[in-house]
């Protein structure tokens, strides 16, 4: 065990751990985890004087002793024949994992993202081959994290030339613990990609979790975090498009609760010309919950035409519930087609609870149905349908669930 | 004789700590159609709303009764599921919420009860059809998007399918060219039924075409300064608003450059 003191590392976890979480794996598995585990323990925590870590300081927190949990992820890939779903240690695919772990988010950026890489378990590797359209999501489920365990879940995406493939990452649990996940999106040229984090992590996980999606020409990207479970969450979600024509949306719904924290880091990387870039995150918070976005659009030299947007709205429910929205435009080019952001942190509006209010609709069912509009006006963006009322169902939650509602469609067929 | 549905004594209102009402007398039987007519900064919407029970239109005093009984320490929720409805003038849009939600949720509401899907259906294809609205409307978010007609045709919608006793028409003429109006006034008027009580608050005089008034108030400084017939109302048409407060001992240029209210 290290006793640096700027890094100190969680407490419990051992290099005993990497060999136990190197037995099952190939050798060169192993060895990128010794390499990791070496990096994560010279690593210093980050510094809160570091713009993204400001709101979020990691020096003045307390990691809890953990021991890591089993974690098993169940992939639903029955229907998907064509698509690969295997574990990221099988040696049947070895040679695309190779290839692609860890080049899109280094185990050197941070100190987590190094712990993830030495002591991931139940990894998957979801390879679409070019061309295939997968017209079923792949749907993973991650459990199995005790209550004061520790969790590394990890995900390799690879989506070949031409194909397209939509995945729900769903992680729950009870109780505390301490998870750190690393998603990694190779989305190649021509492909789409849709990619939708459900954080449903127990009330006092503290879940560090990074993100990045690379976008080849003309690919597209929609990216969804939404932010329901966990005590604290610190989140980078970035996408980055080095090539021409490549467009990404990202979106963001967490409904926070009780001490909640939350912390987005996102960046739209516009290097290639033509990109399109949009980013819709929203929140309402409640009790003495907290939200920091902090979000970066770069409209890089050489992006000429770009067009960026990033907005972020949140809906303040109690007094004590505070939102920073921080949108950030770095903008190197000199013909860009278009770029705004705006951000806004605030209560209900009154006119629009009056109005319901005035139709008979008593306060807090108007309340109720604000909440739903403002969410489901970003929800809306999904694609699929039985999706976008999967991720309503799992924000509403947090507000007491969903009200009875009813399309036109169906009072025209009932 | 009809029965009372509306009667406002000495209503003083505030907003933001400014008194823009002054004593207001005004009684509203069923059947009943009243025109409530003023310049700018007369109090008119001041009035719409704190019936209504804004939480920023403060009464500082006075009394309002509907049905016989005092309105003025209830919510707007309440005073809606009693029967009183009002037509915004600038009906804010909410995204996110369709119109077919909003309208159930709305039709739930003041009825106090479920309301059968196939019954909510007839009414709002009927009331649809009334005010010459495409069906597609339901599907849209409320009031999002929508053009100035189209939102006050959506206000006239909301009149017909949650049939109130009391409907509060505040400029519902303002910002329609000619036959948005004859269609919204056309709408109003198949709505109208003996039992309904109608404040119809106006700037101008073109709307009384359309729709009849039994009688016209002139609002001036938050106070009603004179009451009448439609003769009134096609009197204020030919000689303007200044003579009347001239009669009544105020000063013309101030009313046409008060505040909007």
């Amino acid at each position: 065990m290290t006793s640096n003191v700027l890094a100190p590392g969680l407490p419990g976890l051992t290099d005993g751990d990497v060999e136990t979480a190197s037995k099952s794996s190939p050798e060169w598995v192993a060895e990128t985890r010794r390499n990791a585990w070496r990096t994560y323990e010279s690593m210093e925590l980050p510094d809160p004087g570091d713009e993204e870590w400001r709101r979020t300081n990691l020096r003045e927190m307390t990691f809890p002793s953990a021991r890591p949990s089993q974690l098993s992820v169940a992939a639903d890939s029955s229907r998907n024949d064509a698509i690969v779903i295997a574990d990221l240690a099988s040696s049947d695919h070895a040679d695309v994992v190779k290839r692609y772990f860890g080049k899109t988010v280094h185990a050197e950026e941070w100190k987590f993202v190094a712990l993830n890489a030495a002591l991931w378990s139940g990894g998957k590797l979801i390879h679409v081959p070019a061309g295939v359209e997968a017209d079923l999501p792949v749907s993973l489920l991650a459990s199995g994290l005790t209550d004061g365990g520790a969790a590394f879940p990890r995900v390799l995406v690879i989506a070949e030339r031409n194909s397209s493939v939509r995945i729900v990452d769903d992680s729950s649990s009870v109780g505390g613990g301490f998870v750190s996940s690393v998603v990694e999106i190779i989305v190649g040229e021509g492909a789409k990609v849709e990619y939708y984090d459900i954080n449903r992590w127990g009330d006092g996980v503290l879940n560090f979790k990074t993100v990045r999606a690379i976008l080849g020409r003309d690919a597209e990207f929609v990216g969804l975090a939404a932010g329901i479970g966990s005590k604290l969450t610190k989140m980078r979600f970035d996408v980055e498009m080095p090539e021409p024509g490549a467009r990404m949306q990202l979106l963001g719904v967490t409904f926070g609760s009780g001490k909640q924290h939350f912390d987005y880091n996102t960046l739209q990387n516009h290097v290639g010309h033509h990109t399109i870039s949009d980013l819709q995150f929203k929140s309402a918070l409640t009790d003495e919950s907290s939200l920091v976005w902090y979000g970066i659009t770069r409209i890089n030299h050489g992006a000429t035409a770009a067009e960026a947007n990033q907005t972020s709205r949140n809906l303040l429910l109690s007094e004590h519930a505070k939102a920073a929205p921080i949108p950030i435009l770095e903008i190197e080019a000199y013909d860009v087609a278009k770029c705004s952001h705006g951000a806004t942190a605030g209560p209900v509006e009154d006119t629009e609870l009056f109005y319901l209010e005035s139709r008979g609709i008593p306060k807090d069912v108007a309340e109720h149905m604000l909440v739903e509009g403002f969410f489901a006006d970003v929800i809306r963006r999904i694609p699929d349908e039985k999706l976008r009322e999967q991720v309503l169902d799992a924000v509403l939650v947090k507000a007491g669930g969903r009200l009875e509602s009813i399309t036109w469609d169906d009072v025209l067929a009932g | 004789m009809a029965e009372e549905l509306l009667k406002i004594r000495g209503l003083t209102v505030a907003v933001e700590g400014k008194q823009i009402l002054n004593g207001l007398d005004l009684t509203v039987n069923r059947g009943e159609v009243h025109a409530i007519m003023g310049p700018n900064g007369s109090g008119k919407s001041t009035l719409a709303n704190a019936l209504m029970g804004h939480p920023r239109y403060q009464v500082t005093g006075g009394d309002v009764k509907f049905k016989g009984e005092e309105i003025l320490g209830l919510t707007p929720d309440v005073r809606a599921q009693k029967g009183m409805f009002l037509a915004f003038q600038y009906p804010t849009s909410i995204p996110g919420v369709t119109m077919v939600n909003f309208l159930r949720q709305a039709m739930k509401a003041v009825r106090q009860e479920d309301v059968p899907v196939r019954e909510f259906r007839e009414k709002l294809l009927a009331t649809l059809k009334l005010l010459k609205i495409d069906e597609d409307f339901a599907r849209r978010y409320v009031n999002e998007g929508f053009s100035g007609g189209e939102k006050k045709r959506a206000e006239v919608l909301q009149l017909g399918i949650l049939d109130p006793d009391l409907a509060i028409m505040d400029e519902t003429d303002s910002g329609l060219d000619i036959d948005a109006l004859r269609t919204v006034a056309e709408g109003v008027n198949a709505l109208t039924t003996p039992k309904l009580g109608v404040v119809l608050i106006t700037h101008y005089q073109r709307l009384l075409n359309y729709i009849k008034p039994q009688f016209v108030h002139i609002l001036y400084k938050g106070r009603i300064i004179e009451s009448g017939g439609p003769e009134l109302a096609l009197q204020l048409e030919a000689e303007g608003y200044d003579p009347v407060i001239a009669k009544y001992g105020g000063t013309p240029e101030l009313a046409v450059a008060g505040e909007k209210a």
